[in-house]
């Protein structure tokens, strides 16, 4: 009988996923290109004061993906001493990619397309650019699916790992 | 040992100036962000968090061949 536990894994790389796409997102759309903010489309950055209350929520929205990136390490550390939890390389990078996936999906419909608090790249082309960004998000999805149906025959758990690797 | 409340710090943290530096737009900034919008800002920001949350909460309890806990 199959006692091995993904869930552990799959979740932690989940988390982790969410977190490092969620600061690409806040990173270089927020604040390299400056191309949004996260309220930009309500209160537009146009003014210093309107400019600084945005960094605020990008602030929030920050501290909200380094919880994000917390949990995982936290879930990764715990699954990573779980007897019952195989440690995959395929199985966890299919998942950080599912996550990055997940969070541009789910920001993506909800920010973008349902609330309309911010737009991708604001202006001429707008709606293009959210689904893209959300293609992409279903892109990177698949793709990490993929890569955690192919390690699910993955059963060794790290402390089983071969020593010196 | 008594353990600092996460919201109790959050909430100071919020409330401090030290989080606005700029000293001459200060009240405008301030007001900007503690109105009447705070709390449904703060529901708009948390709100994917809060299905990814879900979601990994889900997949983490999943057995195999898709059964949950």
């Amino acid at each position: 009988m199959n006692r091995m536990q993904r869930g552990p894994l799959l979740s932690a790389g989940l988390l982790l996923g969410v977190g490092l796409g969620g600061f690409v997102d806040g990173i270089v759309l927020h604040q390299i290109l400056q191309w949004h903010n996260m309220l930009s489309s309500h209160l537009p950055p146009d003014t210093l004061v309107n400019a600084k209350v945005n960094m605020f929520w990008d602030g929030l929205f920050h501290a909200f993906t380094w919880l994000m990136t917390f949990g995982g390490l936290v879930l990764l550390w715990r699954a990573g001493q779980r007897t019952d939890v195989p440690w995959s390389t395929a199985t966890f990078a299919g998942c950080l990619l599912g996550g990055w996936g997940l969070f541009n999906v789910v920001e993506g419909i909800i920010d973008h397309q349902l609330l309309g608090v911010h737009h991708v790249h604001p202006g001429t082309g707008e709606l293009a650019w959210d689904l893209g960004f959300l293609a992409f998000g279903l892109g990177l999805l698949l793709v990490g699916g993929g890569l955690v149906r192919a390690g699910s025959e993955d059963a060794t758990p790290r402390g089983a790992a071969v020593p010196g690797r | 040992m008594s353990r600092t409340d996460p919201l109790t710090f959050l909430g100071a943290l919020l409330a401090s100036g030290t989080v606005l530096a700029c000293e001459t737009c200060r009240p405008l900034v301030q007001a900007g962000i503690f109105n009447e919008h705070f709390w449904g800002r703060l529901a708009i920001t948390l709100l994917p968090f809060g299905v990814i949350l879900f979601v990994a909460a889900r997949v983490h309890v999943m057995r195999p061949g898709g059964a949950r806990r």
